[in-house]
């Protein structure tokens, strides 16, 4: 019984770590997404549309 | 999650809807990303544009310097500010209401959150770099110091408009 019971408790934190995980993740992950695409996207033409920004922010730059 | 008598699993933990945590964000960052980019056309496009003028771009970490100085449009700088400025409080939002409802603890997260936001930033502009001349030097240390001033607004702007926006908008 406790080598049953052991696993599935270990299953159940599982799925509530990730369901409490889950509604921060997709917000979370969008925000890094525009920061990557605004500060360091490796694109000469978002570069030079966003130079101002970029610099002013200190991200890298070409 | 707890289980039931019969053996089922009920779900717990937030139960909010997710759109409500991408509005509190986007509505964080609206005024901020718009005073952000007041603060940026203001303060530091002038310095940009006149030090890419002098030929001194590789300063600025360019490998290469433009053939022509560039001049950013102001939708670039409108729509960067914005994507900036949405991301990051896409970020400390999940951050904040992660660690439960709206109160006294989401704010000093996000305050903790924006202060290191501004450590890092201040930190990645503040370098200036040896330049050749007395003006060219004096150029970029007025450069840094209005990016120190326009990432100022950002980060301020952040850490009252997130724990507002939560308040209001986040159940």
């Amino acid at each position: 019984m406790h080598a049953f019971t052991q696993p599935f408790r270990g299953r159940a934190a599982l799925s509530t770590i990730a369901a409490r995980v889950a509604p921060f993740a997709l917000p979370l992950l969008t925000g890094l997404a525009l920061l990557w695409l605004a500060g360091a996207a490796p694109y000469p033409a978002v570069h030079d549309a966003l130079h101002d920004v970029r610099h002013v922010a200190g991200f890298p730059c070409h | 999650m707890p289980l039931t008598p019969s053996g089922t699993v009920t779900p717990t933990g937030p139960q909010f809807p997710v759109r409500s945590l991408f509005a509190a964000a986007v509505a964080a960052a609206l005024p901020v990303g718009l005073l952000y980019a007041v603060a940026i056309i203001t303060l530091a496009s002038p310095h940009l544009n006149s030090i890419e003028a002098l030929e001194l771009s590789y300063a600025l970490g360019h490998a290469t310097p433009h053939a022509t100085p560039p001049t950013t449009p102001l939708w670039g700088i409108l729509v960067g500010s914005l994507a900036i400025t949405t991301g990051l409080s896409l970020v400390i939002t999940s951050l904040c209401r992660a660690l439960g409802p709206p109160g006294r603890r989401t704010t000093l997260t996000a305050a903790a959150a924006c202060g290191v936001v501004f450590a890092v930033l201040s930190f990645r502009a503040g370098a200036v770099p040896p330049l050749p001349g007395a003006a060219a030097m004096d150029l970029m240390t007025r450069l840094r110091s209005a990016a120190l001033g326009a990432n100022l607004v950002l980060c301020f702007g952040l850490a009252v408009a997130i724990p507002v926006a939560l308040r209001r908008l986040s159940p």
